[in-house]
């Protein structure tokens, strides 16, 4: 493994911000960092990042234990969430910059840095002041900081950050390739639950200091039981007969979706009904309908599970 | 009746010699005239100028240890004057003058605020006493201009930032 | 480049050299500099009428000026140096160097020695004003001797300080505002009565003071003519100055926190 923790734990004061955490990841993997607010995944990728001290617990990154900081600095790559950028400076001269903090030599950091920002698309904007980067801009330019010196780990907080959905896509994909073609174990932090779910390998969900689950994402779904619903599309003018059919089952709930008039959410009991339950019903009374789906077959629903908290809110 | 007289005589010149002792004392500085040029003056702010100041002693005693003290004001209290401010020294001492001596003093003067003002000198005996000479006034008028350029320091407060400033404007200029 | 290499030995020339840019090649020293030649020039001014309308000495003048220059040549220094650590943990560049193995003693002493370089502009620049006033009363070497020599020792020891406040303060404002704030608490006993300052409290308030002193300093020698050889004692505390609040500062930067201004 790339990087390995075990009990971490940090502390401000009394409060427990970080609570025994141990998690893995293996090279070429791109590992999910999920939880609300306050959860302590930034107090953990701090302390994995040497920028905090844990009070216990140990880890090794990049084959470097946390106790030997500087090895562990020089073997990773860091975007921070709110990370500043100095607009007075040009981007390709920032990216030299870091390069040579990371021992290059001026040619190579040089050469480095030309080829970041042709990867990340800022190729004909290496002159310019970042002052003028738009957000989405600066935060290919902070992915391209966080590569500057070849890192065996990465760890990337909320990198698609004001990038439009193609650029979102491109930057996935490229940290995905990077992955792959480097061997890079990457951690990622990032309320996209989607995005997570299309780009992680494995997924470890985090509430009030703790890990409350990981894997690989459809082990954490299951491992949530979130499969409690269905969701059912109809004609508007079947709604009435439809409810009234499935209200009549004793383990099922149908109700009329506040968001849809044509959509009926419905309830399952877990462990007795499923949503075979509900298409027998409806072929049995020969309902037609348009679509059904079960709810909460997603990540975000087992995350909503798991952490009583809505992710549509979530930072880091 | 000899002896009466004699006696008569001596009260007499004691009478006497009480009844001058006081207008002796009193005319020991004789008469003193001042004379000042110019008698009108027209300067500027921080512009030098000098007084000529002439005492002469008219009388035909000596005169006691004399003093010679400069003022400037503002008759009208328009403006207010400060004359140390104006001259860093305002009383000198002329010692005594022998009938018919001439004492000239130059008084350098240098006005720090514009306007309209009056100078005139006093003559004093330095003992205390209630003798005093003073001259005619000298009309005085300072005109406010003053030197744009004081102890050559104007180029260098002048450059300076405009150098600097320049450079300012072409570093933020070629930064945009 | 491979993830195992280590930046070489001395990297602190590396974020001076990255510092020294951000400071002349943006605007920011250049602004900083121009404010202070501003200033100076409204000082030496008003110093140069004064002694023209005979309302000061032409010594006083050059004192005063003198003293304007290591003050405010001072303050330029220490606003630098004030914002060198803060404002990257406030602007949020601060924990990018900080993930790098570049070693906090660098980062310090590289932004110290960008930061002096503000004292040594301001310092060049007040030379003409202090040639032609000193010229008048014929002290230009001992203005200029006093200004690169007590001036620079009193700025080097403040910049160090604004470099170490700045490094435990949380917000920027906070560093500026504590940095000024003992620049002139340091500078306040220089302007006391000089028969204060005559008295075996006041004089010791002076010299253990390394800013007053270095004022006055400046005083006796450009207007009350003391000379050099009864007032090298005045030196003595801003030397110790500088040198301890310059290992302070470094040795601050073992304990450099990122913090949290968001």
């Amino acid at each position: 493994m790339l990087l390995r923790c075990e009990n971490l734990t940090v502390r401000y004061g009394a409060k427990t911000a970080v609570d025994r955490l141990s998690f893995g990841v293996e090279p070429g993997e791109v590992y999910g960092l999920l939880g609300p607010n306050g959860a302590g995944k930034t107090s953990a990728i701090r302390a994995l990042t040497t920028i905090l001290e844990a009070d216990s617990g140990t880890a090794v990154i990049g084959g470097s234990p946390l106790t030997d900081p500087t090895a562990v600095r020089a073997n990773i790559g860091v975007l921070p969430e709110s990370t500043g950028y100095p607009g007075t400076q040009r981007a390709i001269e920032h990216l030299i910059f870091h390069g040579r903090l990371f021992g290059a030599d001026k040619r190579a950091a040089s050469e480095r840095a030309e080829v970041l920002l042709n990867d990340v698309g800022l190729a004909d904007h290496g002159a310019d002041l970042i002052r003028t980067f738009s957000r989405g801009m600066r935060q290919r330019l902070g992915i391209a900081r966080a590569l500057v010196n070849e890192p065996r780990v990465v760890f990337l907080d909320e990198p698609t950050l004001g990038l439009d959905p193609a650029g979102k896509q491109e930057i996935l994909d490229r940290l995905r390739a990077t992955a792959a073609a480097n061997g890079t174990a990457v951690v990622l932090c990032s309320h996209l639950l989607d995005e997570v779910e299309r780009v992680c390998d494995r997924v470890a969900i985090m509430d009030d200091g703790k890990l409350v689950t990981s894997g690989t994402v459809a082990e954490v779904v299951s491992s949530a039981s979130v499969i409690a619903g269905a969701r059912l599309d109809i004609d508007p003018r079947d709604t009435s007969r439809v409810l009234a059919t499935l209200n009549e089952h004793p383990d099922l709930r149908a109700v009329i979706s506040p968001a849809l008039p044509s959509r009926v959410d419905i309830d399952l009991r877990p462990g007795q009904t499923s949503i075979i339950d509900v298409a027998e019903v409806l072929g049995s009374h020969r309902l037609p309908f348009i679509a059904l789906e079960a709810r909460g077959a997603r990540l975000s629903d087992a995350f909503l599970q798991l952490t009583t908290k809505d992710p549509g809110v979530i930072t880091t | 009746m000899i002896r009466r007289s004699v006696r008569f005589v001596l009260v007499a010149a004691a009478v006497l010699l009480l009844a001058l002792a006081q207008p002796l004392a009193a005319t020991t500085d004789g008469h003193v005239t001042i004379d000042v040029t110019p008698s009108t003056s027209a300067v500027e702010v921080g512009g030098d100028f000098t007084l000529e100041i002439v005492v002469t002693n008219t009388g035909d005693t000596e005169t006691s240890a004399l003093a010679v003290h400069l003022d400037i004001t503002d008759p009208t209290g328009v403006g207010s004057v400060d004359p140390e401010d104006w001259s860093s020294t305002l009383t000198r001492q002329i010692g005594t003058l022998a009938p018919g001596a001439v004492r000239t003093i130059s008084w350098d003067v240098k006005p720090i605020s514009g306007g309209d003002f009056r100078a005139y000198v006093v003559v004093l005996p330095e003992a205390p006493g209630t003798d005093i000479w003073t001259s005619d006034g000298i009309a005085l008028v300072v005109n406010e201009q003053r030197s744009i350029n004081p102890e050559g320091v104007l180029p260098v407060v002048v450059a300076a930032p405009a150098v600097i400033g320049l450079g300012l404007i072409s570093r933020l200029r070629r930064r945009r | 480049m491979t993830s195992e290499t280590l930046p070489a030995s001395g990297s602190w020339r590396l974020v001076a050299g990255q510092e020294l840019r951000d400071l002349w090649l943006s605007a920011k020293g250049l602004s900083v500099l121009f404010a202070y030649t501003l200033l100076l020039s409204v000082m030496a001014y008003a110093a140069a009428s004064d002694a023209d309308l005979n309302l000061l000495d032409a010594r006083e003048s050059v004192g005063i000026v003198g003293q304007a220059a290591i003050g405010l040549g001072t303050l330029a220094a220490l606003v630098v140096s004030a914002d060198a650590i803060s404002g990257e943990r406030e602007r949020g560049t601060l924990e990018m160097i900080l993930v790098t193995p570049l070693p906090r003693r660098d980062l310090v002493l590289g932004k110290l020695l960008a930061a002096t370089t503000m004292w040594v502009a301001a310092l060049l620049v007040s030379l003409p004003y202090l040639a032609v006033m000193a010229d008048g009363p014929g002290v230009v070497l001992d203005a200029v001797l006093v200004i690169v020599v007590a001036g620079s020792l009193v700025a080097a020891a403040l910049t160090a300080l604004g470099l170490a406040v700045s490094a435990v303060s949380m917000s920027n404002r906070t560093s500026l505002a504590a940095s000024v704030g003992l620049l002139l608490v340091l500078a306040a006993p220089s302007q006391l009565p000089s028969i204060t300052a005559k008295g075996a409290v006041g004089s010791v308030l002076i010299k253990a003071n390394p800013v007053a002193a270095g004022l006055r300093l400046t005083n006796q020698v450009l207007v009350k003519q003391t000379g050099w050889s009864s007032e090298w004692t005045l030196l003595v505390s801003p030397a110790i100055a500088a040198v301890l609040l310059t290992a302070l500062a470094i040795r601050m930067s073992s304990r450099l926190e990122l913090g949290d201004s968001r």
